[in-house]
């Protein structure tokens, strides 16, 4: 079996296009990746302020444990600029040598932005988790009251989730930040796959093997499974190709790989997170569930160009299917009928979502967290799609008779 | 010619071309008929009042029509004022009817077309910056035409399906070399190839620009097409001197060298490739790869081969800057591209279509071509499936009874269990509250425990055990959080379970497909909405006037219903105090408006069986219309200021010494 999966391999997907596709949508997505950083770090080191040294160098200070200490030295360096700003008064010059950036305006929109905001959020985190928490104990006893066993349940996950959770260092964010709702690669990754997959039913049946290989003993039902576990490998291959490259080249262009201990709530976006890992480890599980996403799809391709003669038409549909996923995913993007939501596969590919809020899926009056609901559809459409391919593909005559 | 003929049956009939084509058009026109909505809708909105004054304002920027306009605002202003007094006066008895309705036509003659007026003087701070090449016209039209920037999917997707199977469907049938030993295959067969490819796709584009200008001349119209470019804000910057319709005839040039260029690609790369996959995918990814992952600046224009054709308009954009938020410093966001720019990248790309086109005829094959095997109902199954999962998003009906709501108290509600009402002690942070009429105790209404990402309106509306609010979602994505969603949420106070029964994006843009679509989001009004209240299938929101939404399929419609903060509702009439003050209700059921005779008022009440108003004809006294035997009565021999009614209680405030009063109804 390993052999004939080998075999697969190399027959669809060992190619020099295929390769070539690669290299060159690598080189695309880093460069994508670099212009992320020029168009939205506002310390990006093309800019010609000098908010990039003045960050770096005011970071070193300020980094690590947030402490009574570091926040009584930024707010005396801060409230100054902060006075001097309010009435829009100070003066606009560009080389004012009692400024970090030459400039008392810049110097306050820095601070604010990377500084004081996010500090402020990592100080205020545990009170407003803590908020959470006691609203949640307080829902418990009114909807035990009431008898509502659903809503019971519900809030005992939340105040679950949201106890003693709190944000004790600061550091540079901004990496994961863009990081994590970076799509540009899901979408080249499902391009490829899209022309790696679309040949893999279809290639025989243009030079009319299909139907020799039916009379081996190999044919039929065994290249099917092989088929779909080169492609399954295939596609597991490209995915980790790409989600490495993004976290490298984000790492490299953002110049830091920093933050990677904090926890995920870390990041604004991320207030309301549905599980509690450190960011390194959300970025695994993330790249994981994208991987999973893009798996169904890419075994949605291979349903619809298994009775097809030649790869026009499959193409055709596969993009018309993309589109739709992604406009469906978009138009529901933060709508509240998670259900809608949860079971478009791409969801899982731009899994942002899932993951940033607390939302739940009644489940026969068990409340599902959205991205455990979201897992589980995506599993489900896996097997059956799966099933459909194996039961639909051509089936071996001779084998079967036996 | 013989072969040409033949070529052409194989395009159309054998693989289906016409099929492909009929379906393009009609997708085309179903996205046309739906997807547009007027740039500017407040023009729409009020398109007689608009014209009144276009017509006078028309064209280039005169002394005399500036003049106009000043006068004009000044006269309208005046008018509001006057007409207040002679209302005043009126009712007071310092005047008679007849000299009443004759100076109140005249004043009403001059504010007639106030809402036309605000969008011209709009239009007027525009032109005004720059008169000698910006003038008046109606630009909604225009602006359909010229000023977006989406790529045709479909008709990306049309070429593909007609271009690649001309030269691909032969290298799968391994009939290339046969062919080429034939005498009339060949060089003249590629020839004759490449000839269908290009009449056909100037066919369609011809058909679908006339198609399209046409199609917004009817709905909008396109008058004016010889005033210069700049009249439209989208090209505001540009510095080509150019008209409207000229600018769309370029633009119709170039978006046909685009896709001659595309199909010409098309045509190589299969050539090159010989197989459906690696032609179908290149072509696929230099197009979108491009267009999605280039940011919207003057590169994805010049450097990116047919793309920056099939799009076009920025060809026609001036510079454009933009002041970055965070830093408060000015960013450019589009240069433009300048006319010298344009000839190079034009003759760079003609340059390589001549020489795939050498190419391909000297690569030259043959094809022959048979019926493909139909494997629709599959693909028919699980194109299905997908649009299933878009239906059945609608709200649920569960009463018959219907509670009265009344915009004074849209901010509390009362039924046989709890009390609900905004709580304002804390004014930035504004929560919804009700009270157990039984223990007294006082909960939050919204139980989601994580709160630091939402925002409730301050109003509420309930209906029996249903209570609704107004919920918008904050998104901190960004350095600078904003909103991008509002919903309504219905509550059951039986069991406290949320449902949301509407929800909107409140984004001035949509973005689809990744920000490559990008649509005019008329939704967005409904922010910032100052109460609402709704029936099993609309909604009603209530701002300066009343916009009716339907639960189910979102269209929204505007009531021509003055709302001055005195609306009711009781599930089938909409009542609002109407022209010269009289009593007036809106049918929602069959549309119809009709008045409550002889009631003039300045504040009412209503309730299941009655309204309580001020009598305008008695001072401001306050009476009560018994609303099942028709009968008025007077309830409080004093003129009143403002009245309240909660429960059986009237809380009034007594106009000369302006304390509050209580009355018990059935004293009364």
């Amino acid at each position: 079996m390993i052999k004939l999966i080998n075999y697969e391999m190399k027959k669809h997907f060992y190619k020099r296009s295929l390769i070539i596709a690669l290299l060159i949508f690598s080189i695309i997505n880093v460069m994508k990746i670099s212009s992320i950083y020029q168009n939205n770090s506002l310390i990006s080191n093309s800019d010609s302020s000098k908010w990039c040294d003045v960050y770096w160098q005011l970071y070193d200070e300020y980094k690590g444990q947030i402490t009574h200490e570091k926040i009584q030295k930024l707010l005396s360096v801060y409230r100054p600029i902060e006075k001097q700003t309010a009435d829009l008064t100070a003066s606009r010059r560009m080389d004012n040598p009692d400024t970090y950036t030459g400039n008392v305006y810049s110097d306050y929109y820095l601070l604010t932005w990377y500084y004081i905001q996010p500090m402020e959020y990592a100080y205020m985190y545990q009170s407003t988790a803590d908020d959470i928490v006691k609203r949640a104990l307080e829902n418990m006893i009114f909807f035990r009251d009431l008898g509502n066993k659903y809503k019971l349940n519900q809030n005992k996950i939340i105040a679950k989730l949201f106890s003693d959770r709190s944000i004790t260092d600061f550091s540079y964010t901004e990496m994961y930040q863009n990081y994590l709702k970076y799509d540009f690669s899901s979408l080249l990754v499902l391009l490829i796959c899209m022309y790696g997959l679309v040949s893999v039913f279809v290639v025989e049946k243009e030079s009319d093997m299909d139907m020799l290989l039916l009379t081996t003993e190999a044919g039929g039902k065994k290249t099917i499974v092989a088929k779909l576990s080169a492609s399954t490998l295939f596609i597991s291959f490209i995915c980790l190709w790409f989600w490495l490259l993004d976290f490298i080249a984000f790492g490299l262009v953002f110049h830091s790989f920093e933050a990677a201990s904090s926890p995920i709530y870390a990041l604004k976006s991320f207030e309301n997170a549905s599980v509690s890992l450190t960011l390194g480890q959300y970025s695994f599980l993330s790249a994981l569930i994208k991987t999973a996403g893009t798996l169904v799809i890419g075994l949605t391709f291979l349903l619809i160009s298994l009775k097809s003669k030649n790869a026009l038409i499959p193409f055709i549909w596969n993009i018309i299917l993309i589109s739709i996923l992604v406009i469906l995913k978009e138009t529901l993007s933060g709508s509240e009928h998670i259900l809608l939501k949860v079971i478009n596969p791409f969801i899982l590919v731009e899994n942002n979502e899932l993951f940033s809020k607390v939302e739940f899926i009644n489940f026969f009056g068990i409340p599902i967290l959205s991205y455990l609901a979201a897992s589980g559809f995506a599993a489900l459409s896996g097997a059956i799609l799966t099933l459909i391919i194996h039961k639909a593909a051509k089936k071996n005559v001779i084998a079967g008779r036996r | 010619m013989q072969t040409l003929l033949y070529e052409v049956k194989k395009m159309y009939i054998f693989q289906k071309g016409l099929i492909f084509i009929v379906l393009f058009i009609v997708m085309h026109f179903f996205i046309l008929v739906e997807v547009d909505k007027p740039v500017n809708s407040n023009v729409e909105d009020n398109i007689t009042q608009y014209s009144f004054y276009l017509d006078k304002v028309r064209g280039h920027l005169s002394s005399q029509t500036e003049q106009f306009l000043q006068e004009e605002s000044h006269k309208i202003n005046e008018a509001k004022v006057e007409i207040d007094k002679l209302y005043d006066s009126y009712y007071n008895g310092d005047i008679t009817e007849s000299t009443f309705i004759h100076e109140r036509s005249k004043l009403e003659e001059v504010i007639k077309n106030q809402e036309g007026f605000d969008a011209i003087f709009e239009q007027y701070i525009y032109v005004r910056e720059k008169p000698d090449e910006r003038y008046f016209l109606y630009t909604n039209g225009w602006n359909a035409l010229l000023g977006t920037e989406n790529l045709d999917y479909f008709a990306v997707i049309l070429i593909l399906l007609l271009v690649s199977p001309i030269f691909c469907q032969e290298y799968e049938n391994s009939m290339d070399s046969l062919t080429l030993t034939m005498k009339k295959g060949g060089r003249s067969q590629a020839v004759c190839k490449i000839l269908l490819v290009f009449t056909s796709i100037i066919i369609l584009c011809i058909i679908s620009f006339a198609f399209t200008y046409l199609f917004y001349d009817l709905k909008y119209g396109l008058q004016n097409g010889s005033y210069p470019l700049q009249s439209l804000p989208f090209f505001s910057t540009s510095t080509k001197t150019l008209t409207l319709l000229n600018t769309y005839l370029y633009l119709c040039l170039f978006k046909l060298f685009g896709y001659i260029s595309f199909s010409v690609l098309i045509m190589f790369l299969s050539v090159c490739m010989k197989k459906y996959a690696l032609t179908l995918f290149t072509s696929v990814a230099l197009i979108f790869l491009p267009f999605i992952g280039l940011d919207n600046s003057a590169i994805k224009y010049v450097c990116t081969g047919p793309l920056g054709f099939m799009l076009a308009t920025g060809f026609f954009r001036g510079d454009q800057y933009r002041t970055d938020v965070f830093t408060d410093e000015i960013k450019m966001t589009f240069q433009e591209i300048s006319v010298k720019c344009l000839m190079i990248s034009f003759f760079i790309l003609l340059f390589f279509v001549i020489f795939m086109i050498y190419l391909v005829i000297k690569l030259r094959s043959n094809q022959w071509q048979r019926l493909k095997r139909k494997n629709m109902p599959e693909k028919l199954i699980l194109s299905s499936v997908l649009f299933l999962i878009t239906i059945g998003i609608t709200g649920c009906t569960h009463q018959s009874h219907y509670d009265t709501y009344n915009y004074s108290s849209h901010m509390s509600f009362q039924n046989d269990q709890y009390q609900f009402y905004v709580n304002e002690s804390d004014s930035d942070n504004t929560q919804l509250v009700y009270k157990d009429l039984e223990t007294g105790e006082i909960h939050d209404l919204v139980k989601t425990p994580m709160q630091s990402s939402l925002k409730m309106e301050r109003t509420l509306y309930g209906n029996g055990r249903y209570i609704y609010y107004i919920k918008y979602h904050i998104n901190k994505s960004e350095l600078k959080d904003y909103v991008d969603r509002v919903s309504i949420i219905e509550i059951d106070t039986k069991n406290f379970n949320e449902k949301v029964i509407f929800e909107r994006n409140t984004d001035l843009e949509k973005k689809l497909l990744m920000g490559t679509i990008r649509l005019n989001n008329k939704d967005a009004v409904l922010q910032n909405t100052g109460s609402f209240f709704l029936d099993n299938n609309n909604i009603y929101f209530i701002s300066s006037d009343v916009r009716q939404v339907n639960r189910v399929t979102g269209k929204t419609k505007t009531l021509d219903i003055p709302t001055n903060a005195n609306i009711a509702y009781n599930g089938k009439r909409i009542y609002y105090i109407g022209d010269r003050y009289q009593l007036s209700y809106y049918d929602t059921e069959d549309g119809t408006k009709g008045i409550v005779p002889e009631i003039i008022t300045t504040k009412f009440f209503l309730d299941d069986t009655k309204v309580l108003f001020l009598n305008r004809l008695d001072h401001k006294k306050l009476y009560i219309l018994n609303l099942q035997n028709n009968t008025v009565k007077k309830v409080l021999d004093k003129a009143v200021l403002d009245f309240r009614s909660e429960g059986d209680f009237i809380y009034y405030h007594d106009i000369n010494d302006q304390q509050e009063y209580k009355i018990k109804m059935s004293d009364s």
